[in-house]
């Protein structure tokens, strides 16, 4: 019994880090937000290193919880528990100095703890209650955070607009999880997948349709992307990290779980899911080009890089390569590390110059080298350019569409790779003008705690891509837990 | 470089840059692993890209840099597409390629990407676009990446993967005309252009359009020997042209009039490089050329051999006008001088290499059939690579080179003479890439358009965004029962 709750203990220990921390908080008003914030880091060190080793370690059990809803201990989970909390601690730290004398910390830190245990408890869900729960809770704490800027009449608008729509999302999830129910007679995941050969089409399909439609509009899949770019903007940049990171990752491993478990032989899900993956990824790279505003440039490719993520899910699901969902998997760690990093890089930035348009942020990466430096190593990284980590990621998700074999994977694949030429169109321009400028700012002292997570995420990115071997095992075992999901197929 | 650092660029970037593209070229040259050879290559493609930048205060070279990284990327791709679908096969070595039996449509895929690759890094038509913009690099860079080395990375490539795609059909004759093509557009660009370092570019052009109709015509030997003479005799070229343009002040070769006057070090250095280029005899340029066309025509392909024939006449003519220009005539620059020693004894040796590379003919092929078996290659001794020079359509080659040649060098005025006018249709055609230019320009076009066309669809009106939930299950719900049901 003890041993089962170890293994439900880095996500015990974010749920139960946020009141926590938020206590901590109202008990030393007016002493400034770093002790909150190194509260809060010290949560999420806690529950990264727990997820580390219970993932270096194979574990892979059910862990007992709240009444009837059953969570699973599987490296899945523990694969995602380590991308959250390991952006979570360097969220945390780069938070404190943009924080310094806001006085709604307490909110700030707690809300961050909240939203991370909602994305790694997807993780965790072995049943669509579970899945639905989390996923709310997930949400419920990023709107929080997008708007936390109460003042600011931009963020309040963003945050509107994620709340109607991100509302809209759930309920459609929902409704999917009662056409699933309906068929199946439970929630639970893996007895919906043993009884989902036999459900009746008109149940399996919507159920099948509300799913993609409903978890997807969080992972900002085409055409329900269209909230992201003003809520990763107007969030702060820590929490842009977060959102860019692992909440629409989280999303998108929701809706591989629980379309998984209502696939059946008739429908071709995993066609679709990749049509959407192209259509994703193109859109997203176009609207990326030309951004004038270094924030919202990251966030539409966040759009086009969860195509990508999507493309391996779909060819996974399709044609049964195993490739397909580690490469995404894959491609979900090093995406999180150079995307966090980047926003971070990108919030730095802002700190320093007070502004996000790129034609004023000329030669800013002179003015902080180490940040500028890691900048460019995560611009690099999301482009695909080896040896960064990105690059090895894609390329698994290209082999996957070759290893499919025929006509319609390898269009998959070009599309993929004509894709990642578009996308040099805006990250090699945004880093001419940000390193490679001929403006020289004066130089600015940057706090560790906003320098350190920065360069960490760099150096995480290159070191993935020189010494892939662990990282590939992780996203393998993580794989087999998705392939349970995708019915063996 | 000295006048670099006195302006105030980081020398330390330079050198570290020049140094990691060295060690990656080195890596490519010897790597059996496919992927580790593309990592190599991307590598390669970033040094060059951040070096022709490396004058990063002029917008010039900062837009070149781009355009470098951007043409060549779409190469790029191609060889990551060809490296995947090997390896999807379990290839994952240039040793393990050779020896595989292939399904057919991997091996066309993997083909393909290749071509693009090496088209892309050769700088080969229609993606030779990025090369004469590299020029903005500082000179030295021009003579080591975008002479010797990185541009060569192509067509090494080619001969690499040789045995696996030799017999497709379509692979070697597309190589054949792609190769003939830029041959010759090449030299007609070097003809008509009026910047010194950018007529040694559409000449690189050119000079490795002849390796790539080389490798199409399956003379691995021969392609890799043009290969060793154009890097020795073009590095030659570029550092005695980047002598020339420091004396003059200037790199338009009417303005640069008899500079040599006083530079007599240098005007002989750039001579050897040109007799190289051209193909007089003993120099490297000469063997190697003629291996090289002999070879294509006893393969039988005529149309091909007469382009390249046409590209070495061409080659003549643009090599004795810009030496003519630049270095006999009246000086307009009297005081102008050669460089001091330390730059002077790269030349010399370089131009003692351009002479008597071409002997090693012997040594070098025994090497290369060694190193590179299943291409045909045989060891060729220099005696019989002297008799390959003389049958007879070669022979009459050299002969109408070397009177071509005493022609322009006793009347100097004629090839100085050829000027396009501003304005003429051959004018605009060479400045323009040949419209290839032009045609990237309304492609890129196409896609601003297209994500202008998108961003419309971005309108940040709450009801358009919920349409696209509502949208998306509609159709998916339509989709997925039509196809459960049906």
């Amino acid at each position: 019994m003890t041993a089962d709750l170890l293994a439900g203990l880095p996500l015990f220990a974010l749920l139960a880090g946020a009141p926590a921390v938020y206590l901590e908080a109202r008990l030393s008003r007016g002493r400034g937000g770093e002790w909150t914030g190194l509260g809060a880091f010290a949560v999420f060190l806690l529950s990264f290193g727990l997820a580390v080793g219970l993932l270096a370690s194979g574990s892979d059990g059910p862990v007992p919880f709240l009444g009837a809803m059953t969570l699973a201990g599987t490296p899945l989970a523990y694969f995602l528990a380590t991308i959250g909390t390991g952006l979570g601690m360097a969220a945390s730290l780069f938070s404190i100095p943009t924080l310094r004398g806001d006085r709604s910390v307490e909110r700030y830190f707690p809300l961050l703890l909240l939203m991370a245990a909602g994305a790694v408890g997807l993780g965790f869900a072995a049943d669509l209650f579970g899945l639905f729960v989390f996923f709310e809770l997930m949400a419920v704490a990023s709107y929080g955070l997008v708007a936390y800027h109460v003042d600011r009449a931009e963020a309040i608008e963003a945050g509107m607009k994620y709340v109607v729509l991100s509302g809209a999302g759930s309920l459609v999830a929902l409704l999917g999880i009662s056409f699933a129910y309906l068929g199946a007679g439970t929630t639970d995941l893996a007895a919906i997948r043993g009884a989902s050969a036999g459900m009746p089409v008109l149940l399996a399909g919507p159920a099948a349709a509300l799913f993609v439609a409903g978890f997807g509009l969080k992972a900002a899949i085409v055409p329900m992307h269209t909230w992201l770019p003003d809520a990763h903007t107007a969030a702060p940049s820590g929490i842009s990290a977060m959102l860019s990171g692992i909440v629409i990752e989280a999303a998108l491993v929701a809706l591989a779980t629980s379309v998984g478990a209502v696939a059946t032989p008739a429908v071709s899900v995993g066609l679709y899911l990749s049509l959407l993956a192209v259509l994703t990824m193109t859109v997203g790279n176009l609207l990326a080009l030309h951004q004038s505003d270094v924030k919202r440039m990251l966030a539409y490719s966040s759009v086009a890089q969860v195509g990508y993520i999507l493309l391996g899910f779909g060819l996974a699901f399709e044609f049964g390569v195993a490739g397909g969902a580690e490469g995404g998997l894959l491609h979900i760690l090093t995406h999180g590390l150079a995307k966090g990093g980047a926003f971070l890089a990108a919030g730095a930035f802002v700190w320093i110059a007070g502004t996000r348009d790129l034609g004023q942020l000329a030669g800013i990466g002179r003015a902080a080298p180490a940040v500028g430096l890691s900048f460019a190593i995560f611009a690099l990284g999301l482009a695909g350019v080896p040896p960064m980590g990105g690059f090895l990621s894609k390329l698994l998700i290209a082999k996957a569409g070759l290893d499919a074999g025929g006509l319609g994977p390898v269009l998959l694949v070009l599309a993929l790779a004509a894709n990642s030429v578009l996308s040099l169109g805006y990250y090699v321009p945004a880093l001419l003008r940000i390193v490679f400028s001929e403006a020289r700012p004066a130089r600015v002292r940057v706090p560790w705690t906003m320098q350190g997570p920065i360069v960490g995420l760099a150096l995480a990115t290159v070191l993935i891509g020189l010494f892939p071997d662990p990282a590939i095992q992780a996203a393998q075992a993580a794989a087999q837990g998705l392939a349970r999901a995708f019915g063996g197929a | 470089m000295r006048e670099a650092a006195r302006e105030g660029y980081s020398m330390a970037r330079y050198d570290a840059l020049v140094l990691l593209f060295i060690g990656a070229m080195v890596g490519l040259a010897l790597a059996d692993s496919l992927l580790a050879f593309y990592i190599f290559w991307e590598l390669i493609g970033l040094c060059s890209f951040a070096l022709i930048a490396f004058y990063h205060r002029d917008p010039n070279a900062r837009r070149a840099g781009l355009k470098a990284f951007a043409v060549t990327r779409i190469g790029d791709i191609g060889l990551l597409v060809a490296v995947v679908a090997l390896w999807s096969q379990g290839i994952v070595t240039f040793s393990g390629l050779e020896a595989a039996g292939l399904p057919a449509d991997v091996r066309t895929l993997a083909a393909l990407g290749v071509l693009l690759a090496a088209v892309g890094k050769s700088a080969q038509v229609p993606l030779h676009v990025w090369l004469p913009d590299a020029m903005e690099a500082p000179t030295p860079v021009s003579a080591l990446i975008h002479a010797a080395t990185l541009v060569n990375a192509g067509v090494y490539l080619l001969a690499r993967t040789a045995p696996a795609f030799g017999d497709l059909g379509w692979w070697p004759a597309s190589l054949l005309w792609i190769g003939a093509a830029s041959a010759v557009l090449g030299a007609v660009a070097a003809l008509a252009e009026t910047d010194l370092k950018r007529v040694l570019a559409y000449s690189t052009i050119s000079q490795l359009g002849f390796m790539v109709a080389a490798v199409g015509a399956g003379a691995i030997l021969a392609s890799q020997f043009h290969l060793l003479s154009q890097a020795i005799f073009k590095a030659l070229l570029f550092l005695a042209a980047g002598a020339a343009i420091q004396a003059a002040g200037t790199r338009d070769v009417f303005r640069m009039r008899g500079v040599g006057r006083g530079m007599p070090i240098t005007s002989a250095a750039f001579l050897v490089g040109i007799a190289a280029m051209v193909g007089l005899p003993f120099a490297n340029g000469f063997w190697s050329k003629d291996l090289l066309l002999g070879a294509v025509i006893e393969g039988g392909h005529l149309g091909a051999f007469l382009l390249l024939i046409v590209a070495t006449l061409l080659t003549v003519g643009y090599g004795w006008r810009t030496f003519n220009l630049v270095f006999r005539g009246t000086a307009r620059t009297p005081d102008a001088r050669d460089p001091d020693p330390s730059m002077a004894v790269v030349l010399v040796v370089l131009a003692a290499a351009a002479l008597t590379s071409g002997f090693l003919i012997g040594p070098y092929s025994e090497a290369l059939a060694r190193s590179m078996p299943l291409r045909g290659i045989e060891p060729l001794p220099l005696w019989d690579a002297f008799l390959v020079t003389l049958r007879w359509p070669t022979a009459i080659v050299s002969l109408a080179v070397i009177a071509l040649s005493a022609a322009l060098a006793a009347r100097p005025g004629w090839s100085r003479s050829v000027r396009p006018r501003d304005g003429s249709v051959l004018a605009g055609a060479v400045g323009s890439g040949f419209g290839f230019d032009a045609a990237y320009v309304a492609f890129a076009r196409r896609i601003g358009a297209a994500a202008r066309a998108v961003r419309r669809t971005q309108t940040g009106d709450l009801n358009v965004n919920a349409i696209g939930l509502v949208a998306a299950v509609v159709v998916l719900l339509a989709a997925i029962l039509l196809e459960g049901l049906g």
